[in-house]
């Protein structure tokens, strides 16, 4: 059990159990994402900062301009520091391969060249995930030319997404990817930084979206393939069972999910049946 | 070729979503109308708690998965108790599958479950208290498994206690260990309950063992 009343220093507000609660299961509401008592410390910290930051004099102040303020600035920047935004370039690329060897090649073989075929990054961080997927279909998918190929990435966290579109990274995201690879696809423009070739920067459509709300969510429709990975580990069983019913509107028939290495469908959903290539298990909607 | 996506921004889907009340929400449902507009009117339900009964019985008709993947999710999310009865109901039906969907949405709602679930185990029929011990066994609530003790103490039925045991096996303890050795009494005709009785003892010491030495 939680201790009842977290007690302050001289510059941190008293946020008791009560008010923990109330805010996790807002935030839960709004995100899907639960807070376990693992993470206390981390949500507590951040709270603390916020509250801070905006010169709340208590909890219920700023619990207050979180719900009610018009431009819902304070709610994004919030989100903004509490969502884990780790990612890095070919992370479980073994996925990519899946997609360059196994479902493209599926998709291809009902679509004539010329159309277009649609991949989701969501939730894309810092933008690592659709940059790797963009260079993975170049340099691994032969008919990558006869097809037009349209990858968006979304997430909740505005911030991100703004990197994400600046397509600027460090020595660390870049770890996994050989010397030709980055010369290939990135120019050196300082120390520890490397900016991401314009081509693929300006052909990746980058958006904010939350995963469980319906509204945002109803602006794709037809995706191929939806790479959904590491966010759903955050969520509990329902609101993984809300991301993964909107996900189904936005797929085409026979769309594939393709989730994290340790996440998965069962208990979720039965609209989406498992598919194995090589050794690769991602999800395909029936029909 | 890389080509960049046009998707239509969040304020122009916005106008093209007019508002809709229960009633035609309902109406969509039944409508036999496309399985997206169906799903899409079981998905606005959520905002009316009053509909949940209904929702359960248009549930048990819905011919496609994914119309009831979406109304269960609605139904999940208004979790009351007319929504939990409504679910219940459909323990008796003869639909595999239908029961199946019911179990798993109700281990998704322990605490407002667990009084309803209680009712159940003194249900007449032996099938609904099985599913019963089968919904418990993976329901994480702190009563499961005094719930599921007090079922293999007494309920007559040895199928519905030996749903209980499977259960049990998977939280149980060893302070379990004499109300499943009671059990093997209870049924000293069955020589499979005997079997059981003593694979589930065996097992639960030695979790307790494995605790102790790590
Ligand atoms: C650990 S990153 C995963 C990035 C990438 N998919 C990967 O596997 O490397 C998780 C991301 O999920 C985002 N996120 C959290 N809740 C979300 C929601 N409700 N909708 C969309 N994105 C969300 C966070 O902002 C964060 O950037």
């Amino acid at each position: 059990m939680r201790e009842a009343l977290r007690k302050s220093n001289e510059h941190h507000v008293t946020i008791t159990s009560e008010d923990y609660a109330k805010f996790c299961e807002f935030f839960y509401k709004k995100t899907g994402i639960v807070f376990t008592d693992k993470k206390g410390y981390f949500v507590e910290r951040r709270l603390q900062e916020r509250i801070e930051k905006t010169k709340s004099e208590s909890f219920r102040d700023y619990f207050s301009l979180l719900r009610f303020q018009m431009s819902g600035d304070e709610w994004q920047e919030l989100i903004n520091n509490m969502t884990v935004n780790e990612t890095y370039f070919l992370r479980e690329d073994y996925q990519f391969d899946a997609m360059s060897n196994g479902m493209l090649p599926e998709i291809a073989q009902e679509r004539p060249a010329g159309r277009s075929v649609k991949i989701w990054s969501l939730p894309c961080s810092t933008g690592e995930e659709p940059y790797s997927i963009a260079i993975h279909i170049l340099e691994k998918w032969a008919l990558a030319d006869s097809y037009a190929i349209e990858i968006c990435a979304s997430d909740i966290d505005t911030r991100v997404v703004t990197q994400a579109r600046r397509g600027v990274y460090g020595e660390r995201s870049l770890q996994r990817l050989s010397p030709e690879l980055r010369r290939k696809y990135f120019s050196k423009t300082g120390v520890d930084q490397y900016l991401i070739r314009e081509e693929l920067r300006e052909s990746i459509d980058f958006s904010v979206t939350n995963i469980i709300d319906p509204l945002h969510m109803s602006r794709y429709r037809s995706v191929d393939i939806i790479f959904c990975r590491n966010l759903l580990i955050y969520f509990d069983d329902i609101s993984r069972r809300g991301a993964v019913e909107l996900m189904y509107e936005c797929l085409s028939p026979g769309g594939f999910i393709c989730l994290g290495h340790s996440e998965s469908m069962s208990r979720i959903s039965s609209l989406f049946k498992p598919r194995k290539f090589g050794e690769t298990v991602v999800y395909q909607k029936a029909g | 070729m890389l080509v960049k996506p046009s998707i239509p921004n969040p304020v122009e889907t916005l106008a093209a979503t007019d508002f809709v009340g229960p009633a035609e929400l309902l109406a969509d449902l039944l409508g036999g109308g496309s399985t997206a507009l169906r799903r899409q009117a079981a998905h606005n339900l959520r905002d009316y708690p009053e509909c949940g009964p209904q929702l359960c019985d248009i549930l048990a008709e819905e011919p496609r998965a994914s119309v009831r993947a979406a109304i269960l999710n609605t139904l999940i999310r208004l979790r009351s108790a007319d929504v939990i009865r409504g679910l219940v109901e459909h323990l008796r039906s003869e639909n595999a599958t239908l029961r199946n969907e019911v179990i798993e949405v109700l281990q998704d709602m322990p605490d407002e479950a667990m009084p309803i679930l209680e009712q159940l185990l003194t249900d007449w029929d032996s099938d609904v208290r099985i599913f019963t011990a089968n919904i418990l066994s993976e329901t994480k609530h702190p009563r499961t498994p005094d719930v599921l003790i007090g079922v293999i103490k007494s309920d007559p039925h040895v199928n519905v206690c030996m749903a209980a045991l499977d259960g049990l096996l998977e939280i149980g303890d060893e302070s379990m260990i004499d109300s499943i050795q009671q059990l093997g009494e209870r049924f000293p005709e069955a020589p499979f309950v005997k079997f059981a009785v003593s694979l589930a003892i065996k097992r639960l010491q030695g979790v307790d063992y494995a605790r102790g030495t790590t």
